[in-house]
């Protein structure tokens, strides 16, 4: 090629990098029209180049040579290289003994929500000790590599022996019980493998041993949305040289997998059917010349039964085997234990086929005992996969706390949620930068599990058959089972749902205003959501939430909040007549536990009272239950924090011991407090720093306040709202004269002004459906800022211009929620923080060209500026950071944030604290010292205390 | 403001984010993030490029260079020649364009994002964009002209 042409070829390909990937074809279609041999060289460097340098130098991991140590691993030498890494031979020096270590890829060594997701995992794993199942001995971090300790098995793997020609038959069946068995141990403790195929079994002396269990889970990167299982998506994408590579990793897979679709035991068990079949025939059970004829194969063909291939194999197997393979997964054998039994029984009763007949019948016949028996056991269990014990726990002593690994820490505004039976505790928790994720505990046991696939969640709420878990996540409602499995989203929804027997779920809808919180129906199947009963206005009836199915299925309970007292309360209602009845008053939700009690917060404590939902009054008097019970945000939640269930109560207790507003200096010294302890949020100095306004909780009326703080004479402070309804969020003008601030005295949350001294005028500033949240006056004073949740399920910035007649508008709308973003002195710039990368993070955006320059490095939250504008503090987890900012022309140079101090900064509001004008001081709301997070309180045999 | 030598601890093997809050939390006085970034992708170039070299030299009895890669860490003869030739190339295409050299350098080096490495260089994240792609065109050809071959045919 010419000169001249290497130079067409390069400025092609510089064009086609320029455009979007999907846009490149198209591209090249046109500019290489009539010159295949031109397009076929820039295609050539296209593919060199798309790869080239995009690792970073270090990042290309160097293999490890012999001698080296990985912490206490001497490596010895290589065994083989993995899908997932290198494999070597190494020495343990302390116990003396030699292991294998797998390598996992750089990725993991980053991020520390996977690392930690990853060693869950593995914990689990470690904890299968099977006989037939590689152990794992540990997880190690040397410098930033992450790798598996496990048994080092000698032998070679199935894959390999398969080379050589099938399996006698007696060996077939061994290796194939002892498969089945490691996969019915592993799917008792919820782990799939996932990746079951030849290479993953070895054959050793003491019997075949699966190796890379729930591994294959880990193939995902970046994108993959958790809880789905693709199918090992980056294997089929990155396309390497030739179709083998694809091919090989595709053998095995089950058409669920290929399609996307959630997997879950059965599975494991297809894989497991064409592994058996590769055994006794010595071919592959599904194969093809390319990919795609593969993938048909697996979706569509059925291979051949094995007694057609190798006469002397029992028909019973056939039989085994075909129901491993059904394409549908409802068609297999639904639980490997019953594999376990039924090859057993094949291989007792030898291999001639007049008595593989006879077992064929027997094992039927058992098959048919197992069947009745499970089902006895097992009642209304759909998928029974995940056999756990279903015999409530024996009764034990009273009461403990269950805490959520760190570093989450308890959502403070959700309601945990006990399963039916009481065996079972759900919960949400987050990392101190991040978004909240489901939890699960069988009160039984000690171990606390995340849930995948449930970032964001909110108000969780069990199945009746307790396997699986409805909650809430960017105004959705979702399902998913314990494992992860099977996430479902079902439709639009807010918060509080309920799930009936007949698979219909209850919940509080969403949706721009508050009057869409108002109670929905949709089947837990999916479909269409249809509205139940409806708001009556001329009642004041603001919204319905928290709707709790009874056990007839045919009627619920439901809060109604409305500006009459005689109206707010609960309600019950029925399904098919819309009738409905008021049941008694109450301030926030009721849980109902069967036979007949409701539970209820009243100032502050959990109440117990009897209730005869077929005539839907109360009877006798409440008991208390338990004292200060913490009460989830008012208005928006209309909840207290308390689960309950036949035996079991959940709660979180209320805070005993309340925050302090301490001022600091830049080295973290505590310089003194200003007021009494108590619940404190969102505090701001007034312009001339002689006030400070913070809202504050009062648990004897429930309701949050502003209050101000004389910070010159110090002393008491004096309240500035006296609404019953929560008042906060407050805003100072620039001239310090008036405050604004959040209330929702008319059922939403609505925007209002009022002056400071003497009697304090009030006026509403803008009012509408949607919830909204004062953030703070423009510098000028002549627009406020204030957040919403639109349609979109996303939080925005809004500015409302503080004229007669004006109309707000959007000010900030990102991928993700943007919150408390205080505006630069010079009123150009705005600061704030976004959880777009699945992490809050700093941003400052110039207000007139929308650039804007990420700030925060590892997590950020609540930044507020110097009053000069050229430092910007924020919090990241709990120490305080500072940046220092240059603005010129337009553009923002941020210095190197630098950690000034830690303190126990307390969580939640829009800022928790304020620097002094001279950015010297801080006045922070910090927790008391010796408060550890949150827990749940979980109490058994709570009944008891009734039968007085 | 303090050097970097190559005795402040910027692992190899950790990514740079981690060294970097390592650094911050020892209250070193940065002042211009900018430097700071474009320091510590030089600084990783250097002590990769030099570990390189120093393998290749010891072979000739040269004087070793008091490497702080992590010695068990192997690199086959083959990386470290790529990695010296990319070195070279790079340096000559900083004659040439240096803002592009510069691009490479601290997004494959010193591992910056896109948007990362605008603000570095205060541009925009586009023209980063297109600095990386014709620096990546670019390099590639120095390569293939140093090792003499043409670029590979496909399959």
């Amino acid at each position: 090629m010419t000169p001249e042409g290497d130079g067409r070829v390069e400025s092609l390909c510089l064009e086609a990098l320029a455009r979007r990937v999907d846009e490149r074809v198209a591209f090249l279609d046109e500019a290489c029209a009539g010159d295949p041999e031109l397009r076929r060289r820039v295609e050539v460097l296209l593919a060199r180049a798309g790869g080239f340098l995009e690792t970073p130098a270090w990042e290309a991991a160097p293999p490890l040579k012999v001698g080296a140590r990985l912490g206490a691993y001497e490596i010895e030498g290589e065994i083989g290289s993995g899908g997932m890494g290198e494999v070597y031979r190494a020495r343990d020096t302390r116990l003396e003994r030699t292991v294998a270590i797998k390598v996992l890829p750089r990725a993991f060594g980053g991020d520390p929500e996977r690392r930690a997701r990853f060693e869950r995992e593995a914990k689990t794993i470690a904890g299968l000790n099977h006989p037939h199942i590689c152990t794992l001995h540990d997880i190690g971090d040397h410098e930033g590599t992450v790798f598996l300790v496990m048994e080092l098995l000698a032998g070679e793997t199935l894959a390999e022996h398969l080379r050589k020609g099938p399996l006698p038959l007696e060996q077939a069946l061994t290796v194939a019980t002892h498969i089945a068995e490691a996969l019915a141990a592993a799917h008792r403790q919820g782990i799939i493998h996932r990746d079951l195929k030849p290479a993953n079994v070895m054959l050793t002396k003491a019997g075949a041993k699966l190796l890379d269990f729930g591994l294959a889970k880990l193939k995902r990167h970046g994108a993959q949305p958790e809880g789905a299982d693709a199918p090992s998506a980056p294997t089929l994408s990155a396309t390497l040289t030739g179709e083998r590579t694809i091919v090989g990793t595709l053998q095995y897979m089950a058409p669920e997998q290929l399609e996307g679709r959630p997997v879950d035991a059965r599975t494991d068990i297809f894989a497991f059917g064409a592994v058996l079949h590769e055994m006794l025939t010595g071919r592959k059970a599904f194969d093809g010349q390319s990919h795609a004829s593969l993938m048909s194969a697996i979706l569509t063909a059925h291979p051949p039964a094995i007694s057609s291939v190798e006469p002397a194999s029992p028909p019973a197997l056939d039989h085994v085997v075909q129901r491993c393979l059904a394409k549908d997964p409802e068609d297999r054998w639904q639980n490997a234990g019953d594999l376990v039994i039924e090859l057993k029984w094949i291989a007792a009763a030898g291999a001639e086929p007049a008595a593989a007949v006879r077992s064929r019948k027997a094992a039927r016949v058992l098959q048919a005992a197992v069947a009745v028996l499970a089902l006895a056991l097992v009642a209304s269990l759909a998928v029974n996969w995940m056999s756990r014990r279903m015999s409530p726990a024996p009764p034990r002593p009273v009461q403990f706390t269950v805490v959520p690994p760190a570093p989450y820490v308890l959502s403070t505004l959700d309601v945990p949620a006990l399963s039916p039976d009481g065996t079972k505790l759900a919960f949400t928790a987050r990392p101190p930068d991040g978004p909240s994720a489901l939890f699960e505990r069988e009160l039984d046991s000690l171990e606390v599990r995340e849930i995948a696939g449930t970032s964001g969640a909110s108000s969780p709420f069990w199945s009746p058959d307790g396997e699986r878990l409805g909650f809430f996540s960017n105004r959705k409602l979702k399902t998913v089972t314990l494992s992860g499995a099977s996430p479902a989203t079902l439709a639009d929804g807010y918060c509080c749902g309920t799930w009936g027997r007949d698979g219909v779920i209850l919940f509080t809808g969403s949706g721009p205003s508050v009057r869409d919180r108002r109670t929905f129906r949709i089947s837990s199947e999916g479909g269409l959501a249809a509205e139940v009963g409806h708001l009556d206005a001329s009642r004041s009836e603001r919204l319905h939430q928290w709707p709790v199915l009874l056990p007839d299925g045919r009627h619920f309970l439901y809060f109604s909040r409305s500006g009459r007292p005689d109206v707010q309360g609960i309600y019950e209602a029925s399904l098919s007549s819309g009738e409905t009845k008021r049941v008694m008053s109450a301030a926030s939700h009721v849980v109902f536990v069967p036979p007949g009690y409701l539970l209820f917060r009243l100032q502050g404590r959990l109440m117990v009272q009897a209730y005869d939902w077929r005539q839907s009054r109360v009877t006798g008097e409440p008991i208390q239950v338990a004292e200060m019970v913490a009460g989830a945000d008012q208005t928006a939640y209309n909840a207290a924090t308390f689960a309950a269930a036949p035996d079991a109560l959940a709660y979180i207790p209320g805070t005993a011991t309340p925050s302090t507003l301490t001022w600091l200096d830049r080295r973290g010294t505590r310089l003194g407090s200003v007021g009494d302890p108590g619940e404190y949020y969102s505090p701001q100095l007034s312009p001339d720093e002689r006030t400070l306004a913070v809202g504050r909780y009062d648990l004897a009326t429930d309701s949050r306040d502003i209050w101000l703080f004389d910070l010159t004479r110090g002393g008491a402070p004096s309240r500035f709202t006296f609404d019953p309804a929560d008042d906060m969020n407050p805003a100072w003008s620039p001239d310090g004269t008036r405050i604004a601030f959040t209330s929702a005295r008319s059922g939403q949350r609505d925007i209002y002004e009022k002056t400071v001294g003497g009697p304090g005028e009030e006026r509403l500033l803008l009012s509408s459906g949607t919830d909204k949240h004062v953030e703070y006056a423009s510098p000028d004073g002549r627009m406020l800022l204030f957040n919403v949740i639109p349609e979109s399920g996303r939080q925005e910035i809004w500015a409302l211009p503080l004229v007669s007649g004006g109309k707000p508008f959007a000010l900030l709308r990102g991928p993700a929620d943007t919150q408390s973003s205080p505006l630069s002195p010079d009123g150009k710039f705005i600061a704030y923080h976004s959880s777009e990368s699945g992490r809050y993070e700093i941003f400052i955006q110039a207000l007139a060209s929308g650039r804007r320059w990420p700030i925060s490095i590892g997590g950020g939250m609540t930044p507020q500026w110097r009053p000069d504008g050229r430092e910007l503090f924020y919090i990241a987890g709990s120490r305080l950071m500072a940046v220092d900012i240059t603005m010129a022309g337009g553009r923002v140079e941020a210095g190197v944030p630098h950690a000034l101090f830690e303190a126990p900064f307390w969580r939640g509001g829009r800022n928790v604290f304020v620097p002094s004008r001279d950015g010297r001081r801080f006045l922070a709301i910090l927790q008391p010292e010796q408060t550890a997070s949150r827990s749940i309180t979980v109490e058994l045999n709570w009944m008891s205390r009734l039968k007085q | 403001m303090r050097a970097v030598s190559p005795n402040q601890t910027l692992q190899t093997t950790a990514l740079i984010n981690e060294a970097y809050l390592r650094l911050v939390d020892a209250d070193v006085p940065w002042r211009d993030r900018a430097h700071f970034y474009a320091v510590c992708a030089q600084a990783m170039r250097r002590i990769l490029v030099d570990g390189a070299r120093a393998r290749g030299s010891v072979k000739r009895g040269g004087g070793r260079v008091h490497v702080q890669l992590e010695e068990w860490l192997a690199t086959t003869p083959e990386r470290d020649r790529d990695l010296l030739a990319l070195d070279d190339a790079l340096a000559d295409l900083a004659a040439a364009e240096p803002r592009k050299s510069r691009v490479v350098e601290l997004r494959y080096f010193g591992g910056l994002s896109v948007e990362e490495t605008a603000e570095v260089l205060k541009v925009s994240p586009q023209t980063v964009m297109r600095d990386w792609n014709a620096a990546k065109l670019w390099l590639l050809r120095a390569l293939d002209r140093r090792t003499g071959q043409e670029a590979k045919e496909g399959p």
